[in-house]
C-alpha cells in the first residue's frame, strides 16, 4: 500500500512538471520560424564571405503586403536585401483580422519592432500612447545621414502627415505628390499615360473582352443598362466555361466584401454623391442614385445573372475566379484581381490585347451621370509604417528603410536583378523578362514586388514600361470621359478624431457598418418589385433609427467649414 | 455493572485526516487547480473593463486607471439593433439544438448498447467519434462544400432524386441556418456525447436485465423500463449543463458558417462579442456582453440544479 502511495505521488509530480514544461514550450510555428531564421542567419554568414555575418532580425507586423515569410535566403532578391542591409525581415502578416491582433498586442504592451497598418483609429491610438517614434527624431538618432531626412522624403507629403497626425510619425506607402515627382522625375515616354491616370479610380465595372468576342458582343453593346442586362443574359444562356470546365459567372461582385467595395463602384457608376443638391452632407444611402444602383443589382438577381452565393464567397475566392476566366462582368475594386492582364497567344505569350475592358459611362435608364471623387489634397498613402519605441535593433531598421526607399532598393524589390529579372529598354524604361514576370506573379515567395509599405509611385511611374493605352486601362476609362462628373473630395475630409471613439456618433458608425451587409443583401435578393420597395423602405427607416441622419448633420458642420477653407462648394450632380 | 467504554473512532470528516489519507489524490488535482487559478481566476480582474471606458492602448494598467463609465457598455448592447436578433438566434439555436441532440444522442447510445457484434460496435463508435477531433474550420469547410449550390454533393443528390429542380443555396438563405448549425453540430459530436451515456449504461446492474428477460420483457421494454431510468441521473446532469449553457454557442462553428446573407439568422452573442468587442476595438462592450452571459448562466445553473434536485434527487451539488 505504501509503495502504491509512493508511485502515485511520483506520477503526480511527473504530471505537474510535464504541464509546467509544456506551458513554456514555444509553438510549433514559432519553432519553425525560429529554425528558418536561424538557418537564414547562418546562410547569410555563408553567403557574404568576407563580412562578419552580423545580421539582425526585424519583427515587422503587416496588415497587407505579401512579403515572404519565412525569409528565404534562396531567393536572390531577399538574399541581396540582406546583403545590403544586414537585416532579416520577419513578417508577421495575419491572414485575417490584423487590426484585431495588433490591438491585442497593444493591450499587452507587446508591440512588434515595426508596424504597418491602414486603420486610422489604431494609428491614432499608437501616436496618442507615445508608443512610436517621430520619424525625424528616429533617423536623427540612429542614421543622421539617411536620405529620408535629407530631402528624399517629399516635403508636401510630410506636411500633410504632420497636419493629419500632429507630427511625422510614419512612413506612408504609395508616395505620390508634386514634390515627389520633382524628386524622382517623369519619363517623357510615359508622361501622357500617367497624366491620364490622375483621375483613375479602381472601383468600376469591367467586362471580359475575350468572352464578349466569343458571343459576338462589341463595346457598344454594353454602354447601356439594357445592353448590359442583355449581355449578362446571353452569357447565362450560353453556359460558358473556362479551360478547366468551370462555369462562368455572368456578373461577379466582390464576395462577402461587396459592402463596401462593390457599393463604392455602384456609387461611382450611378453618380451617388455624399452631398445633396444644396451641398449639405448626406450619406449616399439616402440618394435616389444609390437606390437605382441597388435596383440594378436586384434586377440582375431576378434575371438569374447574379448568383446569391457570390455574397458568401471570400474575397480571395472571387479574385481567383476572376483571374481564372470564370467571370464575364466584374463590379468592384479592380486593384486586386489581375485586371490589366493581357490575352495570351497559342504559345502562352502575352499579346497587346487586354482581357478586361471598361466601356466607360453607362447610359442608365434613370439617366444618371457617373460621378468620381478625386482628392486634390496631398495623398497620404494607403499603408502607414510606424517604428516602435521598444524596437530591438533601431540602427538596422533605419538602414533597412533607408535602403528600401532609395533608388537602388526600389529597383531591387520592384524589379529584381538586372539582366535576370528585367532589362532597360530603348525608351529607358524597365521591362520584366519572362523570369522576372514569373517572380513578380509569385511575389509572396520571391519577394519581387512584395514590399508595398515602401512603394513609391513616382519612382514606379518614371521607370515602368507601360504597354497599354490609357484609353484601354480599366481604372482610367471613367475618369477620362467627359460624361463623368469629377469632383474634389478635399472638403469631405473629416479631421482625425472628429468622431471620438466611444461617442454616440462612433457607435452609430459601427452599428450602420454592421447593418449594411445583411440588409443590402436582403434587398438585392428581393423576389419582386413590391418586396424590393418594402425592404428598401425598412432599410431607410432603420438607418434613421440608428442615428445616421444625426451623424450626417454632425459631419455637415465640418463640411460647411471646409467649404470656406477651400473656397468651393459641392452639390449633387444628379437630382 | 457493565460500563461501555467510549470507543474512539476516526472521524472521516476531519480535514486533517482527509489530507493525510488522500495526499496523492490532492497532488494529482494540484496542476489542474493551479492552471485554473492562473488562467481562470486571476484574470477575472479584467471584468472591470465592462464598467470602464477602456481602450487597448492603455495596456493592462488601463484596466485599473481608465475612467468608469458605469453601465454605458451594457446600454450600448441593449440599444443595439442586433440585440433582439442575436438573443433570439442564440436561444433558438441552443434550445432547438438541445431538444434534438439530447434525445438523439441518448437514442444513439441505446442502439449502440444493443449491438451484439463487438467489432461492429467498435467500428461505429470510432467512426462517429472521429469528427469530434476535427477542427470546426475543417469540418465546417467540408460542410460548406457539400452544401454548395455550385457542385455540392447534397444538391446533386437532391436533384438526382428529383426532390428539387434547382440547387438550393443553403448557405445563402437565413431560413436554413439553424438547421445547418444544429445538424452539423449533431453529426460532429454525437459519438462523443454517446460515450457519456454508454458509460452510464454500463453501470446499470445486469441482473435487472436478466430479471426482466425472465419476466418476458423484450428489448425495447428493457430499454424503456431499465436502461433509461438507470441513466436518468446522467441525463439530468447533462440537462443541467445544457440549461446553464443556453446562452453559449460554439463560436467557431457559427463563425465558419456565417456570411452577410445568413447573418439575420446566424448572429449570436458570441459572434457579436467578436465583431464589436474585438474587430471594432470596443473591449468594454465585448466584456459587458460576456459578463452578462456568465451571470445569466450562473443563475440558470443554480435554478436548474435546484429543480433537478427537487424532482429527481439528482444534481451537480
Amino acid at each position: 500500500m505504501k509503495v502504491n502511495k509512493v508511485i502515485r505521488g511520483v506520477i503526480s509530480l511527473l504530471l505537474a512538471s510535464t504541464l509546467l514544461v509544456g506551458c513554456n514550450q514555444p509553438s510549433v510555428e514559432e519553432n519553425n520560424a525560429a529554425a528558418s531564421v536561424n538557418e537564414s542567419k547562418s546562410e547569410t554568414a555563408d553567403a557574404s564571405s568576407g563580412k562578419s555575418g552580423d545580421t539582425k532580425v526585424i519583427d515587422w507586423f503587416l496588415c497587407a503586403s505579401p512579403v515572404p515569410s519565412p525569409w528565404n535566403m534562396d531567393m536572390p532578391v531577399l538574399a541581396e536585401i540582406t546583403n545590403k542591409t544586414g537585416v532579416i525581415f520577419q513578417a508577421n502578416a495575419p491572414a485575417q483580422d490584423a487590426d484585431t491582433k495588433l490591438n491585442l498586442l497593444m493591450a499587452n504592451g507587446d508591440l512588434p519592432d515595426v508596424i504597418t497598418i491602414t486603420n486610422q483609429t489604431l494609428w491614432s491610438d499608437l501616436i496618442a500612447s507615445d508608443m512610436v517614434w517621430d520619424i525625424q527624431e528616429f533617423f536623427e538618432t540612429y542614421m543622421p545621414e539617411s536620405a529620408i531626412i535629407n530631402g528624399q522624403f517629399p516635403e508636401d507629403i510630410k506636411k500633410a502627415l504632420i497636419t493629419r497626425d500632429g507630427g511625422w510619425y510614419c512612413i506612408s506607402s504609395h508616395l505620390q505628390s508634386v514634390d515627389n515627382e520633382k524628386i524622382w522625375g517623369v519619363s517623357d515616354a510615359t508622361k501622357d499615360y500617367w497624366n491620364g491616370m490622375k483621375t483613375e479610380n479602381q472601383f468600376t465595372i469591367a467586362f471580359n473582352q475575350v468572352m464578349m468576342e466569343e458571343l459576338g458582343l462589341t463595346k457598344e453593346d454594353i454602354t447601356t443598362e439594357q445592353g448590359i442586362l442583355d449581355a449578362l443574359c446571353q452569357v447565362k444562356e450560353a453556359k460558358l466555361t473556362n479551360e478547366d470546365g468551370g462555369s462562368v459567372y455572368p456578373l461577379m461582385i466582390q464576395g462577402d466584401e461587396f459592402v463596401p467595395y462593390s457599393i463604392i463602384s455602384i456609387n461611382n457608376l450611378f453618380g451617388a454623391m455624399p452631398v445633396d443638391v444644396d451641398g449639405n452632407y448626406q450619406s449616399e444611402y439616402y440618394s435616389e442614385q444609390f437606390k437605382d444602383g441597388i435596383e440594378f443589382l436586384n434586377e440582375c438577381y431576378r434575371l438569374g445573372v447574379l448568383d446569391p452565393n457570390i455574397m458568401t464567397m471570400e474575397y480571395s475566392t472571387v479574385n481567383a475566379m476572376t483571374n481564372d476566366d470564370r467571370v464575364f462582368c466584374y463590379l468592384g475594386g479592380t486593384a486586386a484581381p489581375d485586371i490589366n492582364r493581357k490575352v495570351k497567344d497559342e504559345n502562352g505569350n502575352p499579346t497587346d490585347k487586354n482581357v478586361w475592358i471598361c466601356p466607360g459611362p453607362i447610359e442608365w435608364k434613370s439617366g444618371y451621370r457617373p460621378a468620381l471623387g478625386i482628392n486634390s489634397a496631398v495623398y497620404t498613402g494607403w499603408l502607414q509604417t510606424f517604428i516602435s519605441k521598444d524596437c530591438e535593433n533601431p540602427e538596422a531598421i533605419a538602414k533597412f528603410i533607408d535602403f528600401m526607399m532609395s533608388e537602388e532598393g526600389q529597383t531591387l524589390w520592384n524589379y529584381g536583378i538586372e539582366g535576370e529579372d528585367y532589362f532597360v529598354n530603348e525608351r529607358g524604361l524597365y521591362e520584366r523578362t519572362t523570369t522576372g514576370q514569373e517572380k513578380f506573379d509569385n511575389m509572396a515567395t520571391t519577394g519581387v514586388g512584395a514590399f508595398w509599405m515602401v512603394c513609391n509611385l513616382n519612382f514606379d511611374r518614371r521607370v515602368s514600361n507601360v504597354k497599354t493605352n490609357i484609353e484601354d486601362t480599366v481604372a482610367a476609362v471613367m475618369g477620362l470621359s467627359s460624361e463623368t462628373y469629377l469632383y474634389d473630395t478635399i472638403a469631405l475630409q473629416m479631421p482625425s478624431g472628429y468622431i471620438e471613439p466611444g461617442s454616440k456618433y462612433d457607435v452609430t458608425g459601427i452599428e450602420v457598418s454592421s447593418y449594411l451587409p445583411q440588409q443590402l443583401a436582403k434587398i438585392i435578393l428581393a423576389e419582386s418589385d413590391e418586396a424590393f420597395e418594402t425592404l428598401y423602405g425598412e432599410f431607410i427607416q432603420q438607418l434613421d433609427k440608428l442615428g445616421l441622419r444625426e451623424l450626417d448633420t454632425y459631419k455637415n458642420e465640418m463640411l460647411q467649414k471646409n467649404y470656406e477653407t477651400y473656397d468651393y462648394k459641392l452639390k449633387a450632380i444628379n437630382e | 455493572m457493565i460500563t461501555q467504554k467510549k470507543i474512539k473512532t476516526k472521524n472521516s470528516k476531519s480535514p486533517g485526516n482527509d489530507v493525510k489519507t488522500q495526499a496523492s489524490l490532492h497532488m494529482m488535482l494540484l496542476p489542474g487547480t493551479f492552471i485554473m487559478i492562473l488562467f481562470g481566476i486571476i484574470p477575472l480582474y479584467g471584468i472591470l473593463i465592462a464598467f470602464k471606458a477602456y481602450r487597448p492602448m492603455m495596456g493592462v494598467e488601463g484596466i485599473f486607471t481608465s475612467s468608469w463609465n458605469n453601465f454605458d457598455n451594457f446600454k450600448q448592447i441593449f440599444r443595439s439593433s442586433e440585440f433582439i436578433p442575436m438573443v433570439r438566434n442564440t436561444l433558438g439555436i441552443n434550445l432547438l439544438g438541445q431538444l434534438i441532440s439530447i434525445p438523439a444522442t441518448i437514442f444513439f447510445a441505446l442502439l449502440l448498447n444493443e449491438l451484439s457484434s463487438k467489432k461492429f460496435r467498435s467500428f461505429v463508435q470510432t467512426a462517429t467519434f472521429l469528427p469530434h477531433f476535427l477542427s470546426w474550420v475543417i469540418f465546417g469547410g467540408l460542410c460548406i462544400s457539400l452544401l454548395s449550390a455550385d457542385g455540392g454533393a447534397i444538391n446533386k443528390l437532391l436533384m438526382m432524386f428529383h426532390i428539387t429542380e434547382e440547387p438550393i443555396p443553403f448557405m445563402a438563405k437565413p431560413q436554413y441556418f439553424w438547421m445547418i448549425a444544429i445538424l452539423t453540430g449533431l453529426i460532429k459530436d454525437i459519438g462523443y456525447g454517446a460515450i457519456i451515456y454508454l458509460a452510464a449504461i454500463a453501470g446499470v446492474d445486469p441482473a435487472l436485465y436478466e430479471a426482466a428477460s425472465i419476466d418476458g420483457a423484450n428489448r425495447f421494454r428493457r430499454m424503456w423500463h431499465i436502461t433509461l431510468p438507470g441513466i436518468r441521473p446522467t441525463v439530468m446532469i447533462m440537462l443541467i449543463f445544457a440549461v446553464a449553457g443556453i446562452l453559449n454557442n460554439n463560436f467557431t462553428q457559427i463563425y465558419v458558417f456565417q456570411n452577410p446573407l445568413n447573418q439575420p439568422a446566424s448572429q449570436v452573442i458570441d459572434t457579436y462579442v467578436y465583431q464589436i468587442g474585438l474587430q471594432k476595438f470596443q473591449f468594454g462592450v465585448g466584456t459587458a456582453a460576456s459578463l452578462m452571459k456568465s451571470v445569466l448562466a450562473l443563475i440558470l445553473l443554480s435554478v436548474s440544479n435546484f429543480v433537478s434536485n427537487k424532482l429527481t434527487d439528482t444534481g451537480l451539488y
